[in-house]
């Protein structure tokens, strides 16, 4: 300040205020650092954009990282409150973690027991060590641990699964409240701890008043429960009770016990194999399937549970909506297979694009990625078209490098060929647009798919317990989905209940397979498919295969639905089976014809104008 | 630094704790098996090599069964389940062993016995990086386990006639060297004319298989036979199927014509099946990809 007087006292009043300003600077800066030292005031601001995140782009691996971190700085913020017994604050959160992580937040009662003994006999034994002083520790440390679990979603959970009354007060909770940020106000210092600095009483201040709007603004209209003056009649109460199960049946509001258990599978996805984990496409799913089943078991007049998801009837109707666009089939990218198959055109930045003579070649790349070494032939096609009257039209001839006239045969992994277009007839002057076409004759794909197929059990629990078992081994995630290379076009099929890949001997089994285009183009012809489950009886009989597909104009950029039929008989070794299950995979092809397109612009100029010469090789290469 | 040496002690406490509860009962210079709970270990000796098998070669899965009970093991049924046909063909699925001696004084480290089971690998689909299977060795089993204690047998509900031994209300046991354990047992005096003694025995399964059928085969009370029958059985009183319980209750009924207390020997004899489901992987690499990578 000192300098700063100086500097006004010398006349020199442009210094002295940019001077102003550089203290201000480090005033505030000053504040920063000292806010900074405690780590609570730290969490509110992790906390906050924690929050922030979560809202914006939803649950994924760097929300689930940065609770991990929030949770592990909630016991630094609480041990630094409290001051004392820090230890102690440690271990109800390390048991959390180990019942949470490793032992997968079982609620089984005879584990439960077990655990929660020891957890407890531990902080006893920590608490008579310490004469008693560390039980408000060791208590507080649930605290960081019941934060992480309403901040995961699980405060949503019991608001949709246990049937708890979604007042305003709690969709105030449920959306607005930044738990993390809200243990850190809690835990700030106090105004010695936190040596006067004047940011940590302003974050103080500002998040009690957020905390203060969360809690009481929703609750100005009907504050909390509504009308609990007078108790209601048992009409009005069983009337309310159907009003809100039906609230909850439907799948808007599941998508919160979704989002639980798709962070579930995130942890579980990210602890276990390290791999990314879309939540917001399992919830989407999830919903999705939601739906269809909420739809089919209204239109069925059946109860929701899972005997009547057994019936014909339910599976008819599930496997209507799955074939024929209700909601399509859905596949999952197969994990084993990293590369894609691609092919693209690549236009040649370099070039200008302008011509002395309406006479000329002007060269595009085409590359493919062909993983698989399938075989398959490439033919292209090329055209001008003037910009200033679109109906002047010019086929073009192509010479293309590796080609045979315009056929392109690829067998090779990576395969690259320049491909130049040339008028058939001499261009007058102007702006023209070029189109080039490759059609991939006869690509392939394929996917994979899994079953079990159970043999009768002596009860239902036991029945119940295998596909349990089973479900666990073989069809942990999306398994039950089938899995597909990444490529130009995905073949996505199912059989039996698609999230139910369980096959009992004696059902009747829906089965629907479509190919989803993936990639820029368009599928031009379905020349085959074929389903290999050889020994199954279908409705109709050629049901697992097909050839020349006739297909609509609109499905060529999107879906092509090609069959859907019932498996009405299991081959002899799966009817009768002599293990309690048998485990199979079955694989779905099809062989397509494929259009990519790619447009540039050229111009044919005066001759006195100058241009771009271009120089084409005999094998078609352009320099 | 205090807080710090207080939790390591607390460590070694637990230490200590766990070490002290092991199977085996030091009695002089005799081992009693037959005390905590034992169980039939079961582990692949080539695991990691079969995380690892090339298309189209052989492999073999080697399992080592070591029989940790203190009973023995008999009509051993060891079968793979769950493994996909088209990438494994393994022979024979099935294998048996007709007995795997338990633990006891001439074979203090119980019977352990190898088994093979034979493979050839398929090939990966096109561009596949690798091809995992999860699959089920499942272990079915019959077994046996003895329970014996001393209890007391007075029926002077208030003591005013006899001043002698004391019916104990509740009693808890460690197991008895199997994987079916009484873990507890109350007994309940029923005072006057029709006097007589009700043991409720706490049956457990304290394996990680599933407990199929447990058979009462003696019940003794001073070498006279007990009224037992499983709660809820009717049919087959002295059977039961846990299923998927953990905890099930037998009971026993003794007529008491005594008036004094005494101690006698109470004996239960149980044979059981058993069920061991063990979850492992085969996984088919592209040595080609590996390469790369």
């Amino acid at each position: 300040m000192g300098i700063v007087q100086a500097l006004k006292g010398s006349g020199a009043g442009q210094v002295a205020d940019v001077a102003t300003k550089v203290t201000g600077l480090q005033l505030v800066g000053k504040q920063i650092v000292g806010a900074a030292r405690s780590i609570s005031w730290v969490m509110v601001v992790v906390g906050v954009i924690e929050f922030i995140l979560k809202n914006v782009l939803g649950y994924g691996q760097l929300i689930t990282v940065l609770s991990i971190i929030l949770f592990i700085m909630a016991g630094f913020a609480l041990a630094a409150r409290l001051g004392k017994d820090k230890l102690a604050i440690f271990i109800p959160m390390i048991l959390f973690v180990i019942w949470y992580f490793l032992y997968s937040a079982t609620f089984d009662p005879a584990f439960l027991a077990v655990y929660l003994s020891v957890g407890f006999g531990i902080m006893a034994l920590f608490g008579i060590i310490s004469k008693g002083q560390s039980v408000i520790s060791s208590l507080a440390g649930f605290l960081p641990c019941l934060v992480l679990l309403v901040d995961v979603g699980y405060l949503a959970l019991l608001v949709g699964k246990v049937g708890i009354p979604v007042t305003n007060f709690m969709v105030g909770l449920l959306k607005y409240m930044p738990w993390w940020a809200f243990f850190g106000v809690m835990t700030l210092p106090t105004e010695e701890g936190g040596r006067g600095n004047a940011l940590i009483q302003l974050t103080r201040i500002a998040g009690i008043v957020y905390i203060v709007f969360v809690l009481i603004a929703p609750v100005f209209p009907n504050i909390g429960r509504e009308d609990l003056n007078a108790l209601p009649g048992l009409a009005e109460a069983q009337q309310a009770q159907k009003d809100l199960q039906e609230q909850f049946s439907t799948c808007e509001n599941e998508q919160r016990s979704y989002r639980l258990e798709c962070i579930g599978q995130s942890f579980g996805k990210i602890f276990d194999t390290g791999e990314t984990f879309s939540v917001d496409n399992c919830i989407a799913e999830k919903t999705k399937e939601c739906e269809i089943d909420f739809q089919c078991l209204t239109q069925q007049g059946l109860q929701a549970n899972s005997a009547n998801r057994r019936t014909p009837a339910y599976m008819e109707c599930k496997a209507s909506f799955t074939a024929k666009g209700g909601q399509s089939v859905v596949g999952i990218k197969d994990e084993t297979i990293k590369e894609a198959m691609t092919a693209k055109f690549s236009d040649r930045k370099s070039l200008t694009g302008q011509y002395r003579s309406g006479d000329f070649l002007h060269p595009i790349d085409f590359m493919v990625e062909n993983p698989r070494n399938d075989d398959f032939n490439v033919l292209f096609s090329c055209g001008f078209t003037s910009t200033i009257d679109s109906k002047l039209k010019v086929p073009g001839t192509i010479i293309a490098s590796g080609a045979q006239g315009n056929l392109l045969n690829v067998k090779d992994k990576s395969v690259k060929s320049t491909v130049a277009c040339k008028p058939q007839l001499t261009l007058v002057k102007g702006k023209y647009k070029i189109e080039y076409q490759a059609e991939l004759q006869g690509i392939q794909s394929f996917a994979r798919l899994q079953r079990a197929f159970i043999a009768p059990q002596a009860s239902e629990r036991e029945r119940e317990n295998l596909i349990k078992r089973i479900m666990q081994l073989h069809f942990p995630g999306q398994k039950y989905l089938s899995q597909a290379p990444a490529g130009l076009f995905e073949v996505q099929w199912s059989f039996g209940q698609e999230d139910a890949p369980i096959v009992e001997s004696g059902n009747i089994l829906p089965l629907a397979i479509v190919l989803r285009n993936t990639g820029q183009g368009e599928i031009e012809t379905v020349n085959w498919y074929r389903i290999n489950m050889e020994g199954f009886s279908t409705d109709p009989n050629d049901c697992l295969a097909g050839t020349n597909i006739a297909l609509l104009q609109d499905t060529k950029v999107a879906k092509v639905d090609l069959n859907f039929c019932y498996i009405t008989g299991l081959p002899i070794d799966l009817s009768t089976l002599s293990q309690d299950y048998a485990y199979r995979e079955y694989t779905a092809e099809a062989n397509l014809n494929y259009l990519i397109k790619a447009t540039d612009n050229v111009e044919v100029l005066d001759a006195n104008q100058g241009a771009t010469p271009i120089n084409i090789s005999a094998e078609g290469d352009v320099a | 630094m205090k807080k710090v040496i207080s939790l390591f002690s607390l460590l070694l406490i637990a230490a200590l704790i766990t070490s002290c509860s092991g199977t085996q009962q030091i009695s002089g210079v005799t081992t009693n098996y037959k005390i905590g709970s034992g169980d039939l270990n079961v582990k692949l000796l080539n695991e990691a090599i079969l995380q690892k098998i090339i298309p189209g070669l052989e492999f073999k899965i080697i399992a080592e069964l070591d029989n940790q009970l203190a009973y023995d093991a008999k009509n051993l049924d060891i079968v793979i389940t769950g493994l996909e046909p088209s990438y494994f063909q393994v022979y024979p699925l099935e294998q048996k062993i007709t007995l795997l001696q338990g633990k006891s004084i001439t074979n203090p480290a119980g019977d352990k016995e190898i088994i093979e089971f034979s493979g050839n690998a398929g090939s990966l689909v096109k561009s596949a990086q690798y091809y995992a299977n999860k699959y089920l060795l499942q272990i079915n089993y019959d077994s046996a386990m003895e329970f014996q204690d001393t209890v007391c047998i007075n029926t002077d509900l208030y003591g005013v006639n006899d001043a002698g031994c004391k019916v104990q209300d509740k009693l808890s046991y460690p197991g008895q060297g199997a994987v079916l354990a009484v873990s507890k047992m109350e007994q309940v005096v029923i005072p006057g004319s029709s006097a007589g003694m009700q043991f409720r025995i706490f049956l457990t399964n304290r394996g990680q298989g599933e407990l199929k059928k447990v058979t009462l085969d003696k019940s003794e009370l001073g070498g006279e036979a007990l009224d037992c029958k499983f709660q809820g059985e009717i049919d087959k009183p002295l059977e039961y199927d846990f299923k998927d319980k953990q905890t099930v209750l037998l009971l026993c009924d003794a007529a008491v014509s005594e008036q004094i207390s005494y101690q006698t020997i109470l004996a239960l004899d149980f044979s059981y099946h058993y069920k061991l489901n063990k979850k492992y992987q085969l996984k088919i690499v592209n040595p080609n990809a590996a390469l790369v990578s």
